[in-house]
């Protein structure tokens, strides 16, 4: 397996060659800084540009184009990461060796479609996939409500900090939405091919000679930017925990308890925080598995993680509203436990394992890998080797000065009305 | 026994063993990990049955397969095999179904203390009175979990109303009332019924060496007693031809309204494989009302659906299940559109072909994943009771005169109706 980084105009080629998959992935992405009054177009504009083009004019033309081209998995999307927006065009298919020599090239020609030729007629996106979009996207944002873990995540960005990053809805807002006309989304259309940075990775038996084909088919006229700083370090603290609980017409109620890392170094955001949330909320073998679960029953799943970009550590468990106080007593035990440093070398040592043991089945998944190096690009993060090295290095030492940055900010309870007793059908 | 798996690059290595317990190994090179499978034909459809030293049938409680499940895991030692397969960097978990329970792990290192722990542990657990009555706790947490789901809901809905009596028509994790009525006793009764080394068999894909896997499993069992082998007596259930009923509407919270349509299909009167069968009915759904048809973007231009369906298959011994679930306003409308739409029962060979092609790539993809050629062995048993090696050519066999033959033969007359509304209260 080789990476190699190419530089060229217009776009970034990150090249990763392999002969160990059949499958040929390519991620193509447009990247610019967040913004609140944006997200809601750029989400539109990428469920859009792939619903219909030119010469693909209804999502069932793009359907037939994808299945003519063996089965191509093509999508879109667009998140949020951190201080900066990436828009995203995805496409998965088989090697020329299952499927016909000129793959590539047809694959790339699907991407000059997509991106290069949108169904826009007289200055205006066409009305039927417009339309569809719209109500599409209407429907989305209304049922997030009928989704309990997604509501109550938003709502616990919400509650930490309103006025910051985090609390931006990435899925969009209802009344931006009803700004959005045929004409102003192509001109967002055409300042995203403007001023978007763009990247462009690719993984599977392929060498150098994609950039010519790119070349000839893609006719990016973006422009070159330095990479900027995607982390948000300006969550703000709270002297005292805010709890906050709210009604739902759910069966179940969900607790969130989320902690804010101050000031983490480079090395522990990315090493030291995945011992950390491993020993404490990992998996089966955890402080917050065996304590709020296993010997107290009081749910079926519970776990812990990092959101390394806001500096976060989440805690969020599905219980019976009832037995709320009872799991929050136990899991500010298991923090508190961490802090003081009640854990052992084989506990250190076991989520040591479990890293290194993921990290080399990253080698087997091409999603995955080629996400180690989207993610090196973006976050400044290490590659494979590199981690394999990194993580040896932590110790309690280092996680004890770690656990003296976890501090609670916000206890957030989704309240469900559970009831005993009532037929499950 | 060997056999090459056509176009993957691979071989599938069988064995079985003198108490007809079986093997079945695909070892891969290429990658790091290696991901097991011990699979136990009993899942939640297997609730009636003459249990093992007895002569009459009885019957348990709903849900006690996937109860046993989670209890299968304690060990009398007390030792934890979550714990055992975290500290090995290795991931161990467990699921069930209405045809089988499965419990697996997967890592890349002490692959052969992996593989005898969960023969162990498998083969001899330990139920006490009072960790029987925890576990009641966290699945009706589990349950509770799921209850929130309308999708989830909808589709358990559909299938008890679909059959009369076949036991698939309850929900593989039984009621809040059904699971507490599970006693110790019942699990011992159930587990020395169905896990006989018979009646399991185990799969092993990923970077292992086939003869090394019977070797460990011979040796492993050579020193385990197990019982004289018994045949399994089940309950047999004779099913009508129609639902058992025709229509439900249910109240929930949610946003945009559900709908399923689910269709009864007897197949135990045509002369066809059952490959052949399922594959020529589900692909008949999917070119007349899929994401390539007609229909669906007429349906999306009137503005009765904005998403593509969900088209499910589920089998018994003499039906196909299909089941088509749809986000819509418009029900009436919609459910008179796909009866329509399928009144005439023929593929075009054109649309076959270029299924044939997507269908051809999903199995040339699976082989880059120890997951889905392990899972595609073990739903290939479970199916057919036999391990293709060839999808290859079994699909390139598939045709239009055959699949237009075999649609003129069943019928499309059984249906059930279930909606989701908004719980206005």
């Amino acid at each position: 397996m080789k990476y190699k980084k190419y530089h060229y105009d217009h776009f970034q080629l990150h090249l990763v060659s392999t002969k160990k998959f059949k499958t040929i992935l390519v991620k193509i992405n447009f990247k610019r800084p967040l913004r609140k009054e944006e997200i809601t177009k750029r989400n539109f504009l990428s469920d859009l540009m792939i619903r219909s083009t030119k010469k693909y004019n209804s999502e069932r033309f793009m359907a037939i184009a994808t299945e003519n081209l063996y089965g191509m998995n093509f999508n879109s999307y667009s998140v949020t990461s951190g201080n900066y927006s990436l828009l995203s065009f995805n496409a998965m298919f088989l090697d020329k060796k299952y499927t016909e020599d000129s793959i590539v090239e047809e694959v790339f020609d699907f991407f000059h479609e997509v991106l290069f030729a949108p169904n826009i007629q007289n200055g205006k996106f066409e009305n039927k996939a417009f339309s569809l979009t719209k109500k599409c996207m209407r429907d989305e944002l209304v049922s997030i409500k009928e989704n309990p873990s997604r509501l109550s995540n938003s709502h616990l960005y919400d509650a930490i900090d309103p006025d910051s990053i985090l609390a931006y809805h990435s899925e969009g807002y209802l009344e931006d939405l009803t700004k959005i006309t045929r004409e102003n989304l192509v001109s967002y259309y055409e300042d995203v091919l403007k001023n978007d940075v763009v990247d462009i990775f690719i993984i599977g038996d392929v060498d150098e000679s994609i950039a010519d084909i790119i070349l000839e088919k893609l006719p990016f006229q973006n422009p070159k930017k330095e990479n900027g700083n995607h982390y948000v370090t300006d969550i703000r603290e709270r002297k005292e925990v805010q709890i906050l609980k709210e009604k739902s017409k759910f069966t179940q109620s969900r607790l969130s308890l989320a902690y804010n890392i101050k000031e983490m170094t480079p090395f522990e955001r990315n090493y030291v925080s995945y011992i950390y949330s491993s020993i404490l909320g990992g998996g089966a073998d955890s402080k917050l598995f065996r304590t709020v679960r296993e010997k107290n029953s009081l749910c079926y799943s519970i776990g812990s993680s990092v959101n390394r970009i806001f500096e976060l550590l989440l805690i969020r468990l599905g219980l019976d509203g009832k037995k709320q106080e009872k799991a929050v007593t136990l899991i500010k035990q298991c923090v508190e436990d961490m802090e003081k440093g009640k854990f052992t070398e084989e506990e250190i040592e076991k989520a040591k394992i479990i890293y290194e043991s993921s990290l080399k089945e990253v080698y087997d998944n091409p999603f995955n890998l080629l996400n180690i190096y989207v993610s090196k690009e973006y976050l400044q993060t290490d590659d494979i080797e590199k981690r394999l090295e990194e993580i040896k290095k932590v110790g309690k030492k280092e996680l004890l000065t770690f656990a003296k940055k976890v501090k609670l900010n916000t206890i957030y309870l989704l309240e469900g009305k559970e009831k005993h007793g009532k037929k499950l059908k | 026994m060997e056999r090459n798996l056509n176009k993957l690059d691979l071989t599938l290595y069988e064995e079985t063993l003198d108490h007809g317990f079986h093997v079945y190994v695909v070892p891969n090179k290429k990658v790091n990990n290696i991901y097991a499978t011990l699979t136990i034909r009993y899942g939640s459809n297997h609730d009636c049955f003459i249990p093992y030293k007895e002569k009459e049938k009885v019957s348990f409680p709903h849900g006690i397969a996937h109860f046993l499940e989670h209890k299968v895991f304690e060990q009398e030692s007390g030792e934890d095999p979550f714990s055992f397969f975290e500290s090995r960097g290795a991931n161990c978990n467990a699921n069930t179904s209405n045809q089988k329970t499965t419990y697996l792990f997967s890592g890349m290192h002490s692959f052969e203390d992996n593989l005898n722990m969960l023969l162990d542990f498998v083969e001899e657990p330990y139920f006490t009175e009072e960790n029987v009555e925890k576990e009641k706790g966290i699945i009706i947490e589990e349950l509770n979990m799921y209850k929130d789901n309308p999708i989830q809901r909808l589709y358990e809905t559909s299938i008890y109303n679909t059959f009369h009596s076949h036991p698939c028509r309850y929900s593989v994790g039984g009621t809040v009332e059904s699971v507490k009525k599970i006693t110790k006793e019942m699990l011992y009764t159930c587990y020395h019924t169905f896990y006989q080394p018979s009646n399991m068999f185990l799969i092993v894909t990923g970077n292992v060496d086939a003869k090394e896997v019977f070797e460990i499993v011979k040796e492993n069992h050579a020193k385990k007693k197990f019982p004289k082998q018994k045949k399994i007596k089940l309950e047999t259930y004779q099913e009508p031809d129609s639902v058992f009923k025709k229509r439900e509407k249910i109240k929930m919270n949610v946003v945009l309204p559900k709908v399923s349509l689910t269709f009864k299909i007897r197949i135990s009167h045509i002369k066809a494989s059952l490959f052949e069968l399922r594959n020529y009915i589900y692909y008949f759904f999917e070119t007349k009302l899929g994401s390539t048809s007609l229909f669906l973007e007429t349906l999306k231009n009137k503005g009765i659906l904005n998403y593509d369906l969900g088209i499910q298959m589920v089998q018994t011994e003499d039906f196909l299940v299909i089941m088509i679930l749809a986000e819509t306003k418009k029900t009436e409308e919609f459910i008179s559109s796909v009866l329509e739409e399928i009144k005439e029962k023929t593929i075009l060979k054109e649309e076959l072909e270029r299924k044939k092609k997507a269908m051809i790539s999903s199995y040339i993809h699976m082989s880059d994943s120890v997951f889905a050629l392990n899972q595609k062995i073990m739903n290939n048993l479970i199916t057919y009771k036999e391990v293709y090696d060839d999808d290859f050519s079994m699909i390139k066999k598939l045709n239009v005169k055959d699949a237009n033959e075999i649609l003129k033969q069943i019928s499309f007359e059984n249906y059930s109706i279930v909606t989701v509304e908004k719980d206005e209260k």
